[in-house]
């Protein structure tokens, strides 16, 4: 690397800090182009803004949620990334809504942790009256018992589903773009980019907090990515799941090879830069992409994560992120206003 | 082990088969083969055999 390049790498740096940091305002997209451009060796440079981004923005409390699949496998829909579409030749089981008592068990077992929020997730393309009614029997029961907001990922919502969620105290509703627009026909044939933006747009108009993730390493661009950005900056979600593609096997996805450590360092950090007061959560795919790394998504932007287990797959032990988060002497705390 | 927890395979006296891909749990039963359910929660997971009841943690 020139000194020159080096150089211009730190003036692009300190432009960006001093737009999100001094001044407070979001970076245009060309800024945003040109440092996804930066060379592998400025990406610890990349990272310290970004934790100077996330600390002046929201401070040092990291979130903590659990989630559960309540409704496991058997969906409709071809996202060819997921093991529990029923398209693909997966080893994943279809279960059935599980018990109110398995759920309420898991519920207390993410209080216990120190989590603000737990998430019901279900695996289907959208509810029915039957499922929604399932599913708030159990809202207000999981706030009241153990103070958690309880946030839910039920697919796609017509207006008036999202008026029952919001009526019915959910918090904070899950739905992923999981991709670029230009970039989802590649990975989901069985519904449009357009009905995913739409359910979004849809939560946050009936008051709910959104929480839309995303999903690196499906073989999207390093423009679609940027592209991807500035969509989540148009639907401007509370918080965004940052997932690592796991590729399962039996899915369409399944043989692609893993985001390597640098590679999601760098985008935890861009996606930080991108949206600087949004919850940017660690979700799958972390354990597999960072590998021993994982403490460093914590000082590149990340401010919350899912603790222990997922949907279908395994996480690290619990213990060993609070250790972490106690290493890094970063206190556990709710962000986003409480239910 | 008999059968491959990860595709249900008989091992026919071999001792591994499918390489079991971190952070999954098994989802065959390893005395029969046959698919099991799986109940992930964020601080525990159980698998549970039609035949041979829930698995024991390996």
């Amino acid at each position: 690397m020139t000194d020159t390049r080096y150089q211009s790498s730190r003036d692009l740096l300190a432009q960006a800090g001093h737009l999100l940091v001094e001044q407070r305002r979001q970076l245009p997209e060309v800024m945003l182009e040109e440092l996804a451009e930066l060379p592998n060796e400025s990406v610890p440079s990349l990272a310290a803004l970004a934790h100077e981004v996330r600390l002046a923005w929201s401070g040092p409390a990291v979130d903590i949620e659990g989630i559960l699949s309540v409704k496991t496998g058997g969906c409709a829909e071809d996202c060819h990334f997921c093991s529990q579409s029923s398209h693909f030749d997966t080893n994943v089981k279809a279960t059935p809504f599980l018990d109110a008592d398995e759920v309420l068990a898991a519920a207390e077992e993410t209080a216990r942790l120190g989590a603000a929020g737990f998430c019901i997730v279900l695996a289907l393309r959208g509810p029915d009256e039957r499922t929604i009614d399932r599913i708030l029997e159990l809202v207000p029961v999981i706030q009241e018992r153990f103070g958690l907001n309880v946030n839910v990922s039920a697919g796609i919502l017509t207006p008036a589903q999202a008026a029952r969620f919001a009526a019915g105290g959910v918090h904070r509703y899950n739905h992923n773009l999981e991709t670029a627009r230009s970039f989802f026909p590649h990975v989901v044939t069985t519904h449009s980019w357009q009905e995913r933006f739409d359910t979004c747009r849809l939560v946050v108009e009936h008051g709910m907090q959104l929480c839309c993730g995303v999903l690196l390493g499906i073989g999207e661009s390093i423009e679609q990515r940027i592209e991807l950005l500035s969509q989540l900056r148009e639907l401007d979600p509370d918080e965004v799941p940052v997932n690592f593609l796991n590729p399962r096997p039996g899915t369409p996805l399944g043989e692609r090879p893993v985001v390597s450590p640098l590679e999601a360092l760098r985008w935890i950090a861009l996606f930080r830069l991108a949206l600087p007061r949004v919850i940017l959560r660690y979700a799958g795919g972390r354990e597999i992409a960072l590998g021993e790394l994982q403490a460093l998504g914590l000082t590149a932007g990340i401010n919350a994560l899912i603790i222990g287990n997922y949907l279908t797959t395994l996480g690290r032990s619990p213990d060993e992120d609070l250790g972490m988060l106690a290493d890094l002497e970063m206190p556990i705390g709710a962000l986003g206003e409480a239910f | 082990m008999t059968f491959c927890v990860v595709c249900g395979t008989d091992l026919a006296g071999r001792e591994v088969c499918c390489e079991q891909p971190a952070y999954d749990p098994a989802r065959y039963c390893p005395k029969c083969g046959r698919w099991l359910v799986v109940r992930i929660a964020p601080t525990g997971h159980v698998e549970h055999c039609p035949e041979h009841g829930r698995l024991e943690p390996s």
